[in-house]
């Protein structure tokens, strides 16, 4: 484990070095790699068998690195060439998933992987979560503009809501969805506009329902896609810095 | 559609286990085992091959253990069991027979490289 720590180490790197620059480059796309073949099987398939997995599939990735540059490839063009060779993570990550299900299944255990997360992904379902209950808390707060006649004032808080609410939404789907981010927040988007949308003749001639849906084509889909994109990097460069550190503080 | 990476995804089960009768091996070797033995003609994508392992294992038709030689990374190298050995036996038999019907039912048994179909009996009337 200490030999495959060593070599993920990015931070005491001389960055002046163009070798080295060009090794922690490999290093960060096969990291990559390894995050969308594994981003199937969280919450599906236990840790260490991930981990081992991860592990297994890394150490053949830079073996066939090796060999491509070994042929006269360019660094860049080896992994190129090595990532063709190897396959499409995520459909080797899905694939893995079913063997998993079958395999427990076969041994009586009931691991199933529901239609939902099987068709729309686990990611997706998570972004919906929470821009969906953003977009709740905005639809109220939108009616309650609404029907002023029934309350004296709009809220104050609706701006202020409607402007943070795809900022904090992104920040939570980053943290939850390490890969794909970007695809699961236009999905979840994509419902929560034709939601949107039919409020909108709901409420109508009110026009609060018109102006939430202009601000959250305009405003939450970019922000949201910038915020969870951000966060998501963030996370997982966090995630692996902390764990770095802790196994060789464990290990040294 | 008839597909070449179907009928591979169906076979790689077997074709990992015909490697290891040979010898342990990690997954890496595994896949260039299958390309050298087929003069990288089935193109196949080596991840798929961890699936397929983890799922032998799982199994017992194969075993894994990991390695970690020093200056390298860990490996987990694989052997076949005597279960696995068994289970390689029984799928050569039942390809034998299989690719031998199929051969006689596309007229290709004794005509391979002459084109599907040559030397096949007139048909029957119905």
């Amino acid at each position: 484990m200490r030999n495959l720590l060593d070599l993920l180490l990015p931070d005491d790197l001389p960055p002046e070095s163009a070798r080295l620059r060009e090794e922690r480059r490999r290093r960060m796309r096969v990291e990559d790699y390894l995050d969308h073949l594994c981003a199937p099987l969280v919450g599906l398939v236990p840790y260490a068998d991930r981990l081992a997995l991860r592990t297994e599939t890394e150490e053949h990735l830079y073996a066939l690195i090796e060999d491509r540059e070994g042929d006269g490839l360019s660094a860049s063009a080896a992994v190129d060439a090595a990532f063709k060779e190897h396959g499409e993570p995520w459909r080797i990550g899905q694939q893995f998933a079913d063997t998993y299900c079958q395999a427990q299944y076969a041994k009586g255990r009931a691991v199933t992987r529901t239609f939902l997360t099987r068709r729309i992904g686990t990611a997706t379902l998570t972004a919906f979560a929470c821009f969906g209950t953003v977009s709740v808390v905005n639809i109220l707060l939108s009616q309650r503009t609404a029907l002023a006649t029934v309350v004296p004032e709009p809220s104050p808080w609706l701006l202020p809501v409607n402007l943070l609410s795809p900022v904090l939404a992104g920040i939570l789907t980053g943290a939850l969805v390490r890969v794909r981010t970007g695809r699961a927040v236009a999905t979840a988007m994509a419902v929560v506009l034709l939601h949107s949308a039919a409020v909108v003749l709901l409420l109508w001639p009110q026009l609060s329902g018109l102006t939430l849906f202009l601000i959250q084509a305009f405003w939450w889909l970019p922000a949201g896609l910038l915020s969870a994109g951000l966060a998501s990097a963030a996370f997982r460069h966090l995630r692996r810095t902390l764990y770095l550190r802790w196994a060789i503080g464990g290990t040294s | 559609m008839y597909d070449e990476r179907e009928l591979m995804r169906g076979n790689t089960p077997t074709m990992v286990l015909a490697v290891l009768r040979d010898g342990p091996r990690h997954g890496y070797a595994i896949a260039r085992e299958v390309n050298r033995r087929t003069g990288d003609s089935l193109q196949f994508k080596q991840g798929t091959l961890y699936p397929v392992l983890h799922a032998l294992e799982a199994d017992g038709l194969i075993a894994g253990a990991w390695e970690v030689g020093s200056g390298e990374r860990p490996r987990k190298i694989y052997s076949i069991t005597e279960t696995g050995l068994a289970e390689l036996e029984r799928r050569a038999a039942v390809w034998i027979r299989f690719t031998d019907a199929m051969e006689r039912v596309m007229g290709v048994g004794d005509t391979l490289g002459g084109g599907i179909g040559k030397g096949l009996p007139d048909a029957e009337p119905a």
